[in-house]
């Protein structure tokens, strides 16, 4: 019973990131005016047709048009501070506001949208292939989706190869 | 002798297991299909491995203690032990 | 309504004593997220449940959290029926010892002993089902601190066993909770208590 098989977690049940148009593009608001984002923040430099750095495009900072450097899975409205809010749609967050309004919450984008609130919802189990019988009772469940073992150390790595976190 | 009933032993627990979470997957997938037959599959094994060793090695349920002179459950060792 | 069979869920094989280490698993036998307070939990709250399954899931989770506190008594057991007086005296097990010897006794690591105030049994579907999956967590992240302190495989091997059985059952609860809520009106599944009160008004 002391053969246990390191694991590497597997993705079953871990929520999909949601996909952004590479464009960022927002249909609803023209004022928006998006280019395909430039890969680096350029700071709070609001002058129109600047260089974002050596090799990037220009970012076209206007007030009708977004600050540069959204990053690619980002909307390309840029959330940095004293930029005008760019109104990117209503499944985006507000632009020009706290860079902490990430577009990639579930807020944004609920695949549980529709559902009563004020509970919780735990997803149904599918009956799957299973382990066979000596894994099932080493690992501790007969199906893999909940076979979720533990991987954590503390500091000084007690967990590594010596017992413990598999 | 004691290896095989070990191994054994091992295999009851094993099989014992599927039944276990069958059991609770059944109790919130009552019609489910493939659940169903998979512990129709594991009744069967978990049977016949326990008749074996309580033909083999004594009784693991104290409903099924020989008729002898003296209560044997008693005697074997205690599973923590 | 129980029978037993004699043999562990999972076999428990511990070679060497190991007084710190019993000190602090002793909280999955009579801790406040341990397996007594996991089974007494279950099997209090089935008696009023109105819905079928759940007391199905209740009465066999129930059940199997007995086999679990059996298996963290066993794992006490054997760390310590071989400790010498110096070992017990040098461990700061000599607390526990002098009132309990080398028995097993329902406690917590830091010495609250086990008591009904560690769960509820509300009597709500709702409220229950969540005190049910919340028990989980609590016993899981436990188990993930005994797994972070004992380095030894064979002390961990069943501890690693135990907590994976209870991501399973947080599973089940969930779903019980489920069933629970597509029996429920959902523009509010909170206008009444299904165990007491009368559907119609």
């Amino acid at each position: 019973m002391n053969n246990m098989n390191l694991r590497r977690p597997n993705d079953f049940g871990r929520k999909m990131n949601c996909n952004f148009n590479q464009n960022g593009n927002s249909a609803n608001n023209s004022n928006c005016n998006i280019k395909s984002a430039p890969a680096f923040d350029c700071g709070f430099d609001t002058s129109c047709n600047m260089e974002c750095g050596s090799n990037k495009p220009s970012c076209g900072c206007d007030n009708n048009k977004p600050p540069c450097g959204c990053g690619n899975d980002k909307p390309s409205c840029g959330c940095g501070n004293n930029k005008p809010s760019c109104g990117c749609g209503n499944d985006k967050p507000p632009c020009g506001c706290n860079p902490g309004c990430d577009a990639d919450s579930s807020l944004y984008n609920d695949p549980l949208k529709g559902m009563a609130l004020a509970i919780g919802y735990v997803p149904w189990q599918q009956w799957c292939k299973v382990y066979d019988l000596c894994k099932g009772l080493q690992q501790g469940t007969i199906f893999p989706p909940l076979d979720l073992p533990f991987y954590g150390c503390i500091p000084r790595g007690y967990c590594k190869g010596q017992g413990g976190a598999q | 002798m004691n290896q095989d009933k070990n191994k054994l032993l091992l295999y009851i627990s094993q099989v014992s297991f599927g039944i276990d979470e069958l059991v609770l997957f059944l109790d919130t997938h009552p019609c489910d299909q493939d659940a169903l037959a998979y512990y129709q599959e594991l009744k069967k094994a978990r049977k016949e491995a326990l008749d074996e060793y309580t033909h083999k090695y004594g009784p693991l349920l104290n409903d099924n203690v020989d008729n002898s002179c003296y209560w044997e459950w008693v005697k074997e060792p205690w599973p923590w032990e | 309504m129980w029978n037993y069979e004699r043999r562990l869920q999972y076999p428990v094989n511990i070679t060497k004593p190991n007084a710190k280490a019993a000190q602090i698993i002793i909280s999955q036998y009579g801790g406040p997220d341990g397996e007594i307070g996991a089974s007494m939990r279950y099997l209090s709250q089935r008696y009023s449940m109105e819905n079928r399954k759940a007391i199905g899931t209740l009465t066999d989770i129930g059940t199997e959290e007995l086999a679990h506190l059996e298996m963290v008594a066993t794992i006490v057991r054997q760390l310590t029926k071989d400790l010498t007086p110096e070992e017990i005296k040098a461990s700061g097990f000599d607390k526990y010892y002098v009132d309990h010897t080398l028995a097993i006794w329902p406690t917590a690591a830091a010495g609250i002993p086990f008591n009904a105030c560690e769960f509820q049994s509300k009597g709500d579907t709702i409220t229950d089902l969540y005190e049910d999956m919340a028990a989980e967590q609590k016993a899981r992240t436990t188990y993930d601190n005994i797994l972070r302190l004992i380095k030894d495989p064979e002390i961990a091997d069943p501890i690693r066993f135990l907590r994976a059985r209870e991501v399973v059952h947080f599973q089940r609860f969930g779903e019980t909770l489920r069933r629970v809520q597509d029996d429920l009106n959902s523009k509010n599944f909170y206008a009444f208590n299904p165990q007491i009160d009368k559907k119609s008004c």
